[in-house]
């Protein structure tokens, strides 16, 4: 790797070291019992909110009632938003005069956006208004995230408030926040601020923001040459801020006008991880043992650095078929060398590897660079943290929420290994709570596993698969992780705008994001209402080396176990073949 | 769930009308105060008419000019000619303007090939053959990566040093200038890392190929 991809990597991460810890005591004063600073400028902007819909912020939901209004809503807004884009022509923000969005791809769109996975089957300059990208996409790109950030909270509301059961039952036990007060306060106090700030630095910086159509110009040669429009800054500020991935241009941050230049790229990559890498912190602090926070960050941090430098490496030393037939692919002065097909000049193998496979674990899987034409050990390394379940760090809440359940696993196994019945914070993790967490670590992998077994099975879904071979089987395998688990990113030469692919990876994303939010929040309910136990000296910690090491490995065997196969399959025979 | 729904329903409105109209709106007012050109797509203009973006690459093919990287876009987005057909359906050899308002031109993207694809090396060699052609280039010179691959949004405004400088005696001498002259432009155009360590070091080419045009034509 380039001295300068060091040195952004190191920019990136001191970064974050600094903003995170900072946001998320901001986020623990927001979401917790206390006051927080700006209540009285913030409660100003609230209180109109909740008045209109008619709730009180203050009534604790239990887990059930917080489940339903979750998926209630969610429910409006794939159906909103289905409405919108099948009606966009008649409406108005259409410069380009795009025409209505056929009804399979209408129904995969909006299931991929409220779901917060911006799976895009579409390519943006052709083929969405103005009004439907700000007013249907960016408008769930903020949902998305704020609906992640109340489940995860529901579920730390569930794990801490028996930690206050000294003598008695608390008042609120069971309850576990108020889901439309959450999603409000999500967006007001924290999206919102943070979105403003970005998008101007992006428009600074080259990104567009307006509401023209295309300026045609009349180039050197007397081609024509299409300049479009649109409200891009804000949808690229949300895309990333919110893990959410889905830009306004078909070829995402490898656009000029989306990401200018190497320094909107980092920023695009700080901001990606800035609200996941905050949340354990805020966690720490609202369990009242801020090491609970650090031991989590560590193993994310861990998990995420390790696909980078993997990345970072096999880009920058080129494609070696390229090797033999005149390239020259070698890093010196006048060049990056590297690796450039699908890559920008301007990013070189360092900033494209280190803003793609860095937001691959978050959920959001932001591309300045075509993943399809990453060597296969980089395109392995932006597969590897989706199929890991997104948890380093995640997306925007639920990579917290993600990683607690393996934490819990990791107890459970703690215990069995000592002999002991597992507790997690004071309460013991029994059969009932067991049953919830293995559901949740067997959801995802059934449904990726399965999706790609019987896409590979149909004749004509293979045939979707520009690629040959073992690439061709990683685009559909990687099509299917990055719909369950939320991440949206593609090996973009599979064709998915298909009847098939469109139905079928819709049902796959709703599986993906509503199965494990419900069991989640039924987990939560049921610690909730535990029996809190004072830790004595033989219960395992789960802060520290010890307890990190075993998390780390709990990931990796589960992760290897379910998915090694597959891999075996797709880029590591690529990788034996190249 | 009735009532929720309705929650749901009203949530939905509001947050519309909030962060799906407000926010985009007045981020679009303040930027086309504060930063007017760039959030209208940073345009370059020529005698009162658009050339092209600072931003974007655009196509060219001539020798007087320095050619950008290999567009996977959509013809239309990347400003090239498309080739006319008879009516018989084939090529006539003559060129055109690809028509801005034809959806299947406007894209951006990548060729997603594969590392291992045939189709890939197919066409890099080629392409590589091309340029020490066009270029005077010895075959035991290897060519630049960049010159030779698709980027990721097609439209990459930036070529490597590397490459502008393997195009400079051609470019020189279609412009019946010295080739030092144009060197010393390559290294007056270079562009690309932001406060010394964000980003790669390239040419933008299409500022560098309109620097040449303004220098000959004395402006």
């Amino acid at each position: 790797m380039s001295s300068t991809g060091w040195a952004q990597l190191a920019v990136a991460v001191v970064v974050l070291a600094v903003l995170a810890p900072l946001l998320g005591r901001y986020l623990a004063a927001v979401f917790g019992p206390g006051p927080a600073p700006g209540d009285r400028f913030f409660a100003r902007l609230e209180r109109p909110v909740f008045r209109l819909l008619g709730i009180d912020p203050s009534n604790g939901q239990p887990w059930f009632n917080y489940a339903r209004s979750v998926i209630a809503f969610g429910a409006v807004s794939v159906a909103g938003l289905y409405a919108l884009l099948r009606i966009q022509a008649v409406l108005p923000f259409d410069p380009t005069g795009a025409p209505a969005i056929p009804s399979s791809l209408a129904f995969n769109t909006a299931i991929s956006f409220v779901t917060g996975t911006n799976w895009q089957a579409y390519a943006g300059e052709n083929t969405m208004s103005h009004l439907s990208q700000m007013a249907g996409l960016v408008v769930a790109q903020f949902t998305a995230a704020a609906v992640g950030m109340s489940v995860a909270l529901a579920l730390v509301r569930g794990i801490v408030q028996n930690r206050r059961r000294h003598g008695g039952a608390p008042p609120d036990e069971g309850l576990l926040g108020n889901f439309w007060a959450d999603l409000t306060r999500s967006i007001v106090r924290v999206l919102m601020p943070i979105a403003i700030v970005a998008t101007l630095f992006l428009v600074s910086q080259g990104a567009v923001q307006n509401l023209r159509g295309n300026t045609v110009a009349t180039t050197v040669e007397g081609a024509s040459q299409v300049i479009p429009g649109g409200p891009v800054a804000t949808q690229e500020a949300l895309k990333t801020l919110g893990t959410n991935g889905g830009g306004f241009y078909n070829a995402g941050s490898a656009h000029p006008l989306a990401n200018p230049n190497g320094l909107t790229n980092v920023f695009e990559l700080v901001l990606a991880l800035a609200i996941p890498f905050a949340f354990p912190f805020m966690y720490g602090r609202l369990a009242g043992r801020p090491r609970e926070g650090y031991t989590i960050v560590a193993v994310m941090a861990v998990l995420w650095i390790a696909p980078v430098l993997v990345a970072s490496f096999a880009e920058g030393n080129g494609n070696p078929r390229l090797a033999g037939i005149g390239v020259d692919q070698a890093a010196g002065s006048p060049q990056s060398g590297g690796n450039l097909e699908g890559k920008e000049v301007r990013f070189g193998p360092a900033g494209s590897s280190l803003l793609s496979v860095g937001t691959m674990g978050t959920s959001a899987g932001v591309t300045p660079a075509a993943l399809d034409s990453l060597t296969s050990a980089g395109g392995a390394s932006a597969l590897v943290p989706i199929l890991l379940g997104e948890i380093s760090p995640g997306g925007v809440g639920s990579g917290l929420y993600g990683m607690l359940i393996y934490v819990m696993v990791a107890v459970f196994i703690g215990g069995l290994m000592v002999g002991r019945t597992p507790e997690y914070l004071g309460q013991k993790l029994q059969a009932a709570e067991m049953r919830l967490i293995a559901l949740y670590v067997l959801v995802l992998p059934i449904v990726v596993l399965v999706g790609t077994g019987a896409s590979v099975l149909l004749p004509s879904a293979v045939r979707s698969a520009l690629n040959s071979g073992q690439h061709g089987f990683t685009e559909v395998l990687y099509a299917f992780a990055s719909a369950a688990n939320g991440n949206g990113s593609a090996f973009a030469g599979l064709d998915a705008n298909t009847d098939w692919y469109n139905t079928v990876l819709g049902l796959v994303m709703l599986a993906g994001r509503f199965l494990p939010i419900v069991i989640v929040l039924a987990l939560a309910g049921s610690l909730s209402r535990k029996e809190f136990y004072a830790p004595s000296v033989g219960t395992m910690p789960t802060t520290g080396w010890t307890f990190g090491g075993l998390l780390l490995g709990v990931l990796l065997v589960l992760g290897g176990l379910t998915y090694l196969p597959a891999l075996v399959l797709g880029p590591i025979a690529e990788h034996l073949a190249g | 769930m009735r009532a929720q729904l309705m929650i749901g329903v009203r949530a939905l409105l509001i947050l519309t009308v909030l962060v799906g109209l407000l926010f985009p709106l007045a981020m679009t007012g303040i930027s086309q105060v504060a930063f007017r050109d760039r959030a209208n797509g940073s345009v370059l203009q020529r005698d009162g008419r658009a050339i092209g973006s600072g931003l974007l690459g655009q196509a060219f093919t001539g020798d007087r000019y320095f050619h950008p990287r290999p567009s996977a876009a959509g013809a239309a987005a990347s400003g090239s000619m498309i080739d006319v057909l008879g009516d018989d359906g084939e090529p006539t050899g003559a060129t055109e303007p690809a028509d801005p308002n034809d959806r299947s031109q406007v894209a951006s993207g990548a060729s997603n090939l594969g590392p291992n694809s045939p189709d890939l090396t197919e066409a890099v060699e080629q392409r590589v053959a091309e340029y020490r052609m066009q270029n005077g280039i010895e075959t035991h010179v290897s060519v630049p990566v960049d010159a030779v691959t698709e980027s990721g949004s097609g439209l990459d405004p930036y070529i490597s040093v590397a490459n502008a400088r393997l195009q400079a005696d051609r470019v020189a001498a279609a412009r019946g200038i010295s080739v030092e002259e144009v060197l010393h432009m390559i290294d007056e155009n270079m562009a690309g890392r932001v406060l010394a360590i964000f980003g790669e070091q390239g040419v933008n080419v299409l500022l560098l190929n309109l620097a040449l045009d303004d220098r000959q034509a004395g402006r």
